[in-house]
């Protein structure tokens, strides 16, 4: 089954979300650290007049995977969420078979790769669980 | 049940409760005014009726709205002069009201859909039928033309209404420039209302392409000066309307009201719109963003023309810049009115309550309001409504003698509670006061004492009228029904505290007692002390800044008993190493107040909060962010919360001391 995602990078891979859950891609004029926040977290950014948290997906990632490059800008606006992730750059909308992520868990999921290498979808519900359930110690 | 039904519901309660007080003061003047009550009153009273069956269908209360619906049809009959307005009238309508509060209780207590009793209907419908009395038929009276056509039955109604009463109907013509109408039209009908009985504005026709034409119709007592008049309404002339010599066929037999026929024509509604509370949050926020570009907007642009040797054009610019931000400013503040409400609705339901208690307690009252057009924040009006009940109810009950105890002391029978408000800069002022027996300050020393607010061995304090407001604290010999058990004044001041506002209270034994309650104007922006520490800004709601200073050079609390406690360090955050020592801020809470380290104090400043949404992980210190004029942006801190997080273990009792 071929759905709609927002494909982009960060922390040098390729990864994926569901377009219907993704309000925008901006780029962040400032993002202040929120304290309290969990090491993931970049802080907080602005856009459109409403403070967002910012998930550093890259800093997600690199735990498993190579160092994030530098000059990451580019925000993943979530639809209803408050929150954001922030990537290195945005490739664009693609139309992915999903059909291989039934039965996989966690938040990175292998999706269908090509020539440009392999590609994660990301479950946005298992990310941010798996953030904030690190919440407790500050 | 749903959550949006459940949500649903809890507001209709909300409002219907609320139009129920509005409506039970209408009627109260109704009642009092009788059969000459002024036509605004009895629609004021139709309007309410009309906006709860709205609601009770809005969520499903079917037969609660039916109820309403035939209370607004006998409303109907009498503002349009089939019903009059007699005693019998009055006291159907006082029975159906009180029927129509109960549905409300039911439904509160849970009922589903609660059912009127069979009498109500039957009741209405009597009230309705033509009485062996009716009111006199009046000559019918023979409008212009172009004006006859316009009117509604009502507005014809009243015509007949003030002929029947012997007054005069004039029709005064306007002709306004096109560019300043409004403002003409507005000094035309409030002039005309100063006449006598504005009845209706419609539009007229003009020969000029430049300006509006329109026409007042007024109803005014028959000495009226006909020249005068049109003067003073901006009006070229001014037309008598005369009525026809032969009265007309007293058979004219009402028409039974149609289905639908209950709802209010659109004229009685015309000028207000309900608008959810975010919806003017929005254009706050907006406001505010439009404030922080124009500003950063104006930096840019000065660092431009620095560059630009053309001095017109730098003049142009800055120009057309202090315009925008003019024009932002105006734009803020005309946000921030929509929130505002006047206190008067209340001040009404105080009088009430104030009324009913004293009869209850066989005591004697006059409740008087100054102010109640003082306007405040919506949410704030709210929340001050629950403090000052209780207030009112102390009143009343502890402060207010005995009406033989009084005169005894020489003292007028009834006693009198005064609700004043004003504004006061950016807060507003409310004050209550009685002339009541006062507060006994050695009795309240000896309570303070007996309850174990103050030890053995205290001094008594110097101001023994602050010990009211602690928890466990409560004057009353004997437990009252009315004041309730266990909520004291402590109660008020934590609501009052929540509402960023102060209470104090001052007494004279004998002469009476006096709160006084301020709070700010609004809560949209919040005047707030910004820090720096850790390398970001925080924001402190000013209300719960004491004082700031420098730090000491051993950044150690200057005397004994205040607690120094470096921001940064609370936080989480990276430590800053200040050269200068930094600053102190110190914010208290209740009764705790502590000293903040920050590195640096920038100064005090309006923002607007932006709540954090609760899936953002956080310290719980952080309630919001707001954006600063260069695009900043600074944390808002709960002062309460942050108190909280010193009685946590690892601050908890040792106070933490900079090593």
């Amino acid at each position: 089954m071929a759905a709609a995602f927002l494909t982009f990078r960060a922390a040098g891979e390729r990864f994926a979300v569901p377009i219907e859950r993704v309000r925008e891609a901006a780029r962040a004029r400032r993002i202040v650290p929120l304290p309290g926040a969990p090491s993931a977290y970049a802080g907080v950014a602005i856009v459109r007049g409403e403070p967002l948290g910012v998930l550093d997906l890259g800093r997600v990632a690199a735990a498993r995977g190579p160092l994030p490059e530098p000059g990451r800008s580019v925000l993943v606006v979530l639809r209803g969420e408050a929150r954001a992730l922030l990537v290195d750059r945005v490739d664009g909308v693609e139309r992915l078979d999903v059909a291989a992520e039934e039965g996989q868990t966690g938040w990175r999921r292998s999706g269908p790769g090509d020539a440009r290498g392999p590609l994660s979808l990301i479950d946005l519900d298992a990310l941010f669980a798996g953030e904030e359930g690190q919440l407790g110690k500050r | 049940m749903s959550r949006d039904g459940r949500r649903l519901l809890t507001e209709f309660v909300a409002e219907a409760q609320g139009i129920l007080e509005e409506a039970t003061g209408t009627l109260e003047t109704l009642e009092s005014a009788g059969p000459d009550a002024p036509p605004e009153l009895v629609n004021a009273f139709f309007r309410s009726v009309h906006s709860l069956k709205g609601l009770a269908s809005m969520v499903g209360l079917a037969r609660l709205a039916e109820a309403a619906h035939d209370v607004e049809t006998l409303l109907d009959g009498v503002r349009m002069g089939r019903v009059p307005l007699d005693h019998e009238t009055v006291g159907v309508l006082v029975d159906a009201f009180a029927q129509l509060s109960e549905l409300v209780a039911r439904v509160v207590a849970g009922e589903k859909d609660p059912a009127a009793p069979d009498g109500l209907r039957s009741a209405l419908a009597a009230a309705q039928e033509p009485r062996a009395h009716g009111p006199k038929a009046a000559a019918e009276v023979v409008l212009p033309k172009d004006l006859e056509g316009l009117l509604t039955d009502y507005e014809r109604h009243r015509v007949q209404e003030n002929v029947r009463k012997g007054r005069r109907v004039l029709v005064l013509p306007l002709e306004l420039p096109f560019e300043t109408f409004d403002d003409g039209l507005r000094a035309g009908m409030a002039e005309a209302a100063q006449l006598g009985e504005l009845i209706g504005t419609f539009p007229g026709a003009s020969s000029d392409p430049e300006r509006m034409a329109f026409q007042l119709l007024v109803g005014a007592p028959p000495e009226v000066d006909l020249q005068e008049a049109a003067r003073r309404c901006g009006a070229a002339r001014c037309v008598v309307v005369e009525p026809e010599t032969a009265p007309p066929a007293a058979t004219r037999v009402p028409h039974p009201p149609a289905e639908g026929a209950g709802a209010a024509p659109p004229e009685l509604f015309a000028g207000t719109v309900r608008v959810p509370l975010e919806k003017i949050s929005t254009l706050l926020d907006l406001a505010g963003e439009a404030a922080v570009s124009s500003r950063a907007l104006r930096g840019v642009l000065e660092m431009a023309l620095l560059r630009t040797a053309d001095r017109g054009v730098r003049f142009e610019v800055l120009r057309a810049c202090s315009e925008v931000e003019r024009a932002v400013s105006a734009f803020g503040r005309a946000a921030l009115a929509t929130r505002l409400v006047p206190l008067d609705p209340i001040g009404l339901r105080l009088a009430r309550t104030a009324r009913s208690i004293a009869s209850a307690l066989g005591k004697e009252i006059d409740f008087s309001i100054v102010g109640g057009d003082t306007e405040v924040d919506k949410v704030l009006a709210d929340r001050l409504s629950d403090p000052l009940l209780h207030l009112v109810r102390n009143a009343v009950d502890h402060g207010i003698e005995a009406p033989d105890e009084r005169q005894a002391m020489g003292k007028p029978r009834a006693g009198t509670i005064r609700l004043e408000a004003a504004a006061r800069g950016r807060d507003v002022v409310v004050r209550l006061s009685d002339d009541g027996r006062g507060v006994d300050r050695s009795a309240i020393v000896a309570r303070a004492r007996q309850k174990g607010l103050l030890g053995a061995d205290e001094p008594d304090p110097s101001d023994p009228l602050a010990l009211v407001f602690r928890a466990g604290f409560s004057t009353a010999s004997t437990v009252s029904e009315l004041s309730g058990r266990g909520v004291g004044l402590d109660v008020v001041r934590t609501n009052i505290l929540a509402a960023k506002g102060s209470v104090s209270v001052r007494s004279e034994p004998g002469r009476g007692t006096q709160f006084e309650i301020v709070v700010p104007l609004t809560l949209a922006l919040v005047e707030s002390v910004l820090v720096r520490a850790g390398g970001r800004y925080f924001a402190f709601p000013a209300s719960s800044v004491v004082r700031t200073f420098d730090a000491p050079p051993e950044r150690s609390a200057p005397g004994a008993g205040l607690p120094l406690v470096p921001l940064d360090r609370l936080l989480g955050l990276p430590e800053e190493e200040s050269a200068e020592g930094g600053a102190v801020v110190v914010a208290e809470e209740g009764s705790r107040r502590v000293g903040f380290l920050v590195s640096e104090i920038e100064g005090m400043l309006d923002v607007v909060v932006k709540p954090l949404g609760a899936a953002v992980p956080r310290a719980l210190e952080i309630t919001g962010t707001a954006e600063l004029p260069d695009g900043d942006i600074a944390f808002t801190l709960d002062t309460g919360r942050l108190l909280d997080r010193l009685d946590e273990p690892g601050w908890g009792g040792t106070w933490p001391r900079p090593s």
